[in-house]
């Protein structure tokens, strides 16, 4: 008995010492390098293209800083970086990413509010929103020039329009829309990014990748830690499995003499 | 003497003052140190406690949700997606009670496969049986009252079509309807209610049943996979009885490693499970104007729900969910066989057995799919079937060849 009670608070002690060590690390991001500079990506082209209209009302730009490392040690840097390169409004850190976009405009321009896109990927999914980003095709009846072809009529206009590769024939229906929204841009300024753009950028594919990933991040911040977690419980339970196993065993055999 | 001394006579101390007052070494003598199962039960005889436990940890985690959930319309999804995101540990929290919400029916399930299986319905433990079913049907009320929480679209339609089914019953219907929800539809009063039925109310009555059923089964004792009295055995050297404590504690500390293994895999890697425990539709916030093209419910419900879908009439249909369930509490009596074990039964109840579980299976997952034509016709041979199941069992269990019944438990 007393040798069944040592083991446990052997087992007990190495597994404690094994989870703090992994404590420290939880702190940070858990996130790959790999993913982590695709999040990153998306979160440029999201604050880019997307955050005019779209909300991401249930994420926070700091937690974002934190998770995407969009810092260096120091918090000031953070801060400004952050600041700098991913909040286009008068939001604090602290704040959810809000669109500036008023709601009766949004009403007038589009017939309804654009949706909130904190849960997009886990409401439809990563794939859907991957191919609606990308059936995006020229139609002269939409009122924006462009039709969708995985969502029939869809009245939201190509937010990636300028970094196709028909870039060309994009930028006619930008001069068009353009013409009759009746607003006055400096088309010259959007032919040299889009020209900039198509020669050394990456391709709408990855682009769009990029997007989901973000989206997909946002939709749940926490499935990294989840994840792992989840191997840390997992094989805690594995091996107390076992060792009850061994027990039960002995229990049973006690019986059979 | 030693300090290890001391320690154990203040303990032993304690221990005495607290007998002395408190019936305590007696409860662990009924309950656990002399409380005698038979020797050959399998796994199947352990999702009794394993439901029980799962029901306390949803309990454990239900009341750490209820400290930051919100029962507004406003507050409800909003509140969620903040425990989610913002609060340290709360999607483990909500994760653990959405999976262990699935995870208690699947252990229901089985709890009551095992008593198909091996007769465990059957004569002298039919008010065992009863209680359970009891318990069964408030566990599904529960679960359709904590639906409506999360408030997303999935929820919201999925309470103001089960709300509807009382609106067809004659004279009193639209009366009770509004009486359930507060208002004329599913809005924030109906989720006042729902609210604290589903954390208070409902909660205490299963606490309760769940003690009359274990009482019950104290009483009785439990049955065995052979089915055949152990009182009447013959004494032989090997005992055909062992305590509860610690053979059948060990084992059942196993089988709760195990099953805690698979529902952390879940918990941890699938909470979703593919839209199965959470439904894509409700990460969508409930919108009363806005009625899905496709109202999808849960599985645990989906069986009852689909009835609604396939029956033309709807009183009858609501008829047809009752019987359902009705049909589980006449069981005991349709029963005609000698044997209890299927074991021991001639291939008529083996084939009726199988039959039936597929078609309740069958019927729990084609409901969730959105339903053709020629599904809806699929799903009323099943409902046949399933009935056809209680409907002929005292004809087939009566002309049936059994095998014949062993003499003891402790093998031939």
């Amino acid at each position: 008995m007393w040798k069944i009670i040592l083991f446990f608070i052997f087992i007990f002690i190495f597994l404690f010492t094994i989870a703090n060590s992994f404590e420290k690390k939880l702190s940070m991001s858990s996130i790959r390098a790999s993913e982590l500079a695709s999040l990153q990506r998306g979160a440029k082209y999201f604050m880019n293209y997307c955050s005019g209209c779209h909300s991401l009302q249930y994420m926070r730009y700091n937690r974002l800083g934190v998770d995407l490392k969009i810092d260096d040690k120091s918090n000031s840097i953070n801060q400004s970086r952050l600041k700098k390169n991913l909040i286009f409004t008068q939001a604090k850190t602290s704040d959810t990413i809000k669109s500036s976009l008023h709601k009766k405009e949004s009403l007038l321009w589009f017939g309804k509010r654009p949706p909130d896109l904190s849960l997009s990927i886990r409401a439809r999914s990563a794939d859907w929103v991957y191919n609606y980003l990308l059936s995006f095709y020229l139609d002269d009846t939409r009122p924006f020039g462009v039709n969708n072809s995985y969502i029939k009529n869809t009245v939201m206009p190509d937010p990636l329009a300028i970094i196709r590769k028909d870039t060309h024939t994009y930028s006619n229906v930008n001069n068009k829309t353009n013409d009759r929204l009746s607003l006055k841009i400096n088309n010259h300024a959007l032919y040299l990014h889009s020209n900039k753009n198509r020669s050394e950028g990456p391709t709408l594919e990855k682009i769009v990748t990029d997007l989901v990933n973000f989206l997909a991040y946002i939709a749940e911040p926490t499935k990294n830690n989840r994840q792992s977690l989840g191997k840390k419980v997992c094989g805690f339970l594995l091996l107390l499995t076992l060792f009850v196993s061994i027990l039960k065993k002995q229990i049973w055999e006690n019986l059979e003499k | 003497m030693s300090s290890a001394d001391k320690n154990i006579t203040s303990t032993h101390k304690i221990v005495q003052w607290l007998s002395e007052r408190f019936p305590i070494n007696e409860y662990i003598r009924q309950h656990f140190t002399h409380y005698y199962l038979p020797k050959n039960l399998n796994f199947w005889y352990f999702f009794g406690s394993l439901s029980l436990f799962i029901f306390f940890l949803q309990v454990l985690t239900g009341i750490w949700l209820t400290l930051f959930y919100i029962p507004t319309p406003e507050g409800a999804f909003n509140s969620i997606e903040i425990m989610m995101r913002d609060i340290p540990y709360g999607w483990l929290f909500r994760y653990l009670h959405s999976t262990g919400a699935s995870a208690f029916f699947i252990l229901i399930y089985i709890h009551i496969f095992r008593s198909f299986l091996y007769g465990s319905y059957k004569k002298p433990r039919e008010l065992v049986w009863l209680l359970g079913v009891c318990l069964y049907i408030i566990l599904l009320l529960e679960a359709f009252l904590g639906y409506l929480l999360p408030w997303g679209q999935a929820s919201y339609w999925a309470s103001q079509i089960g709300t509807s089914l009382f609106d067809s019953i004659p004279k009193f219907g639209p009366m009770l309807t509004l009486l359930i929800r507060g208002n004329n539809i599913v809005s924030g009063e109906t989720l006042h209610r729902f609210f604290t039925f589903h954390v208070i109310a409902i909660p205490s009555i299963l606490v309760f049943l769940t003690r009359l059923h274990l009482t019950a089964l104290h009483k009785v004792g439990c049955n065995n996979p052979d089915g055949i009295s152990v009182l009447a055995q013959p004494h032989n050297k090997m005992p055909v009885k062992v305590p509860f404590y610690p053979y059948y504690t060990i084992k059942e500390l196993h089988a709760l490693l195990i099953f805690l293994l698979i529902f952390s895999i879940i918990v941890f890697f699938v909470p979703e499970m593919h839209g199965y425990f959470l439904e894509a539709n409700n990460f969508v916030p409930a919108d009363p104007l806005l009625t899905p093209s496709h109202i999808e419910p849960v599985w645990y419900l989906a069986a009852f729900y689909g009835v609604l879908c396939v029956i033309p009439n709807k009183p009858l249909g609501i008829l047809i969910m009752v019987g359902l369930l009705g049909m589980l509490f006449i069981l005991p009596w349709l029963d005609r066989s000698p044997v209890r074990s299927i074991r021991y039964r001639g291939y008529y109840s083996r084939f009726a057995l199988a039959a039936f579980i597929l078609s309740f299976s069958l019927l729990s997952y084609i409901n969730t799919t959105l339903l053709t034509p020629y599904k809806i016709f699929l799903v009323q041979i099943l409902l046949l079937n399933y009935f056809l199941f209680f409907l002929l069992m005292p004809f087939y269990t009566k002309y049936e060849k059994n095998k014949p019944l062993p003499k003891s438990i402790c093998g031939k």
